[in-house]
């Protein structure tokens, strides 16, 4: 079934074209990893932030929703055109010029030529893929530091050279900046932010890592409790940060977790669950509702998430957030600049003829507003960090989906190729289906009225959106999945089947 | 058992072409010519030896074994020169010889070299860049470097120049010697007449005849030449009334045909002539197949 020489004849003739598009490939990857700006992002997506544009934002300009782009676009044009000349050359080629009537004049059969040429087709996409994920990976981790969780950001570096500590201490004790006034203001000189808000930021941060490293301990928790529960999927088990910053109680009756999550905060587990509780207390106050958290166990968590979720944001929030923007604009027209670009610079709002006009033309106090700008640029640089967060889940589905696409597309054409006798006609159908579908892509990308032809194409079956999202993308890959197994198969029994004009 | 057999084999192209209902055998140790014009079928009826198509009706076995089923099986005994000369890709002709030996599961090459120095044929040289003559000899190597039982080859000697042509009729008696059956098809008809033992004729994709080459070459019938010293012996000579197929009265020549019974009379006949010169004209491969053809075309009409 397998043929040795044929298979060192594909490599032969068909390597150094693999090889140069996965160059190219992994080139042009690492190229938008290393170009990729968090600084920028953390910018725009605090700018939108409550907006509808919120979560488009967050995919354009986020990390992975740049390398999102990446795989929807460059790594589908480039393993299109390969499979498409690769696909073309293995069969149709040989037939049409004739020179498959040397290979069939030995004693292999007609299945083994073909199957051992699909096999070099299937293996050579499969092992782009694989060199392309890990240089993805490797670009991420040298360019972004991102993949091993060891982002050492340049505040942290500044102030460890600041306090003679090593860096990575610092990053996993944010507190010793706090407590050393040099520290602070040179990390804060790396933020281009002032002392106040820097610390402010260094205070969600910790907390944020905190939440990070409670939720993974109670996750371990779960693992064991839930080991024999065939109910529980692993979603169900895994409790996010994201999860336990909305509900903090999730953590209270884990010892464990209080201590993990305390190591971060300088304080023992008593004191960080004081500090919890009291956070708790500050919230429910305002909002008069019942205490979260009574329920800790199964779908209820994921539930209660939900509806703190839905309950924050309450008519008071909105009417400071648009105080916010009048101060924003009256401070942009004193310093002759727009909103956008004083958004970038938000350290400008405390100067002080920015901020009188602000005062002047929203009448709230001067203290008030220079907490908003504080809050303002603390979570435009907590964005920043939350940008480069790398989900190796996301980016590995990024990897399977596109490749799974172009396995499709590489059958359509090996399909063509078995088909024909003339390589014209191969290429017609092998080569012009994808493209068209890859062309119908970028066309229902661009305009909304033609939204329905993305029935016709196959590229809707890798949906990258839902893959960012880690949602309901599995149909959509298995019926690429199915489609080359199919086509691949029809394309074999014909090949053995048919009339060669040899 | 014959070596190669086909029986009733139909390929319908349309419009004519194709073949149509071929019967024929070819013995084992037999040299085999298949001869017609393009567009005969002659290519058609190989490629269904070697198990590129697939008969509409009929079969065609080799040893017994069918030639579309078991076309792989087949493979292992059987060394090929297709029409059209299309390699692979590979660097050089060494490289191509040394792959399609190893396809055929040996690494021995030093029946390649034999055959390659005897066709003098330079196999490092790059494929791409090689003149056809030297193509076809690349193509006759790797048919014959495994010295198969049995060669199938279609016009083996296209682009050859007529010297090398005289090492490839060579190389056929050698194989023909170790007892190997061949198939050949031409066009040419000198290397059919001088290397086969039967010759099929094939028009139209339907078998003309199948003649032994013996039956053309030792014909009773028989052709001389004869031309006369003078003008008095030729028109003495005409009075016999031979069957003449040619008659040069200004030069006083006469060729006639005359069957082996006659030919004392003749001797006869000739004894009172003044002859200049005697002599017979050996029939050809070509010039029975012309017969043939004008045959089928009177038939027609």
């Amino acid at each position: 079934m397998f043929s040795k020489p044929i298979f060192k004849q594909c490599i032969r003739s068909h390597g150094k074209i693999w090889a140069i598009f996965t160059f190219v490939m992994c080139l042009i990857l690492s190229i938008c990893t290393w170009s990729f700006d968090a600084g920028a992002f953390g910018a725009v997506a605090n700018a939108v932030e409550g907006t509808a544009f919120a979560d488009a934002a967050k995919n354009f300009t986020s990390f992975l929703g740049s390398l999102e782009s990446y795989y929807k676009m460059i790594a589908v044009l480039l393993g299109m055109v390969y499979v498409i000349i690769t696909s073309t050359n293995l069969v149709v080629d040989e037939v049409d010029s004739g020179s498959m009537a040397y290979t069939l004049s030995t004693p292999v059969r007609r299945s083994s030529v073909v199957i051992t040429k699909m096999i070099f087709m299937i293996g050579s996409v499969i092992l782009m893929f694989v060199i392309q994920a890990g240089v993805g990976i490797g670009a991420a981790e040298l360019f972004q530091h991102c993949v091993s969780d060891t982002v050492i950001t340049d505040d942290v570096k500044d102030a460890a050279d600041a306090l003679n500590r090593k860096e990575s201490y610092v990053r996993d004790h944010l507190y010793v900046i706090k407590e050393d006034e040099n520290a602070l203001k040179a990390g804060a000189d790396a933020r281009e932010m002032d002392v106040d808000s820097y610390s402010l930021y260094l205070d969600k941060a910790m907390l944020r890592k905190s939440y990070k490293a409670a939720a993974e301990e109670l996750t371990d928790m779960r693992e064991d409790l839930y080991e024999d529960d065939d109910d529980m999927d692993k979603d169900d088990i895994e409790i996010t940060w994201q999860e336990l910053e909305a509900d903090p109680s999730l953590m209270l009756d884990c010892d464990d977790a209080l201590k993990k999550g305390a190591a971060y905060m300088d304080m023992t587990a008593t004191e960080y669950k004081a500090f919890i509780m009291e956070n708790l207390d500050k919230e429910a106050e305002p909002a008069a509702q019942e205490p979260a958290g009574t329920e800790m166990e199964g779908e209820a968590v994921v539930q209660e998430t939900e509806d703190s979720e839905t309950q924050q944001a309450p008519g008071e929030e909105a009417d400071m957030e648009l105080m916010f923007k009048n101060a924003m604009e009256a401070a942009a027209k004193e310093l002759h600049t727009d909103t956008v670009t004083l958004a970038d610079n938000m350290l400008w709002m405390k100067d002080k003829d920015a901020m009188a006009a602000a005062v002047r033309s929203t009448g709230l106090s001067e203290e008030t507003l220079t907490a908003m700008v504080n809050e303002s640029m603390a979570m435009s640089a907590l964005n920043e960090d939350y940008s480069v967060d790398f989900d190796m889940e996301v980016y590995l589905w990024l990897n399977v989906g596109c490749c799974l696409l172009i396995l499709a597309f590489s059958a359509i054409g090996f399909f063509a190729s078995c088909l024909f006798n003339r390589n014209k006609n191969a290429m017609t159908i092998g080569g012009g289906l994808p493209f068209a579908f890859f062309i119908i892509s970028i066309i229902v990308e661009m305009s909304e009225n033609l939204e329905n032809l993305k029935y016709i194409t196959l590229t809707t079956l890798f949906d990258t959106q839902e893959i960012l999202a880690l949602g309901d993308f599995g149909v959509g890959l298995g019926v690429l999945a199915g489609i080359a197994v199919v086509l691949y198969t029809a394309g074999c029994l014909i090949f053995t089947k048919k009339d060669l004009p040899l | 058992m014959a070596c190669i057999d086909i029986n009733g084999l139909t390929k319908d192209y349309g419009q004519g072409h194709g073949i149509f209902d071929l019967t024929l055998s070819v013995e084992e140790g037999e040299t085999f010519g298949f001869v017609g014009i393009n567009g005969a079928g002659k290519t058609t009826t190989i490629r269904h030896l070697m198990g590129f198509l697939n008969p509409e009706s009929g079969r065609a076995r080799i040893r017994g074994m069918d030639c579309w089923s078991e076309a792989a099986k087949i493979k292992r005994l059987v060394g090929y020169i297709p029409g059209e000369i299309a390699f692979p890709d590979a660097e050089t002709g060494a490289v191509f010889l040394k792959r399609q030996l190893e396809m055929q599961g040996s690494r021995d090459m030093e029946y390649c070299k034999y055959i390659c120095d005897k066709l003098q044929l330079d196999a490092t040289a790059p494929l791409k860049r090689m003149s056809k003559g030297m193509k076809q000899k690349t193509a006759i190597a790797a048919a014959f470097m495994k010295s198969p039982d049995i060669l199938i080859l279609d016009e083996p000697t296209t682009g050859l120049d007529p010297l090398m042509r005289d090492h490839f009729i060579d190389l056929i008696k050698e194989q023909k010697a170790q007892g190997h059956t061949i198939f050949m098809s031409s066009h040419i008809f000198e290397e059919i007449e001088v290397t086969c033992d039967r010759v099929a004729m094939i028009k139209d994709g339907r078998l003309v005849a199948v003649t032994s080459m013996n039956d053309i070459r030792h014909n009773e019938n028989k052709t001389y030449k004869i031309e006369f010293k003078d003008g008095e012996s030729y028109r003495k000579f005409m009075e016999f009334h031979y069957q003449a197929a040619c008659n040069k009265p200004e030069q006083l020549q006469v060729t006639i045909d005359v069957n082996d019974a006659q030919i004392g009379k003749l001797m006869q006949d000739l004894k009172g002539c003044n002859v200049l010169f005697f002599k017979e004209v050996k029939h050809s491969l070509e010039e029975y197949f012309h017969n043939i053809f004008k045959e089928a075309k009177n038939n027609v009409q």
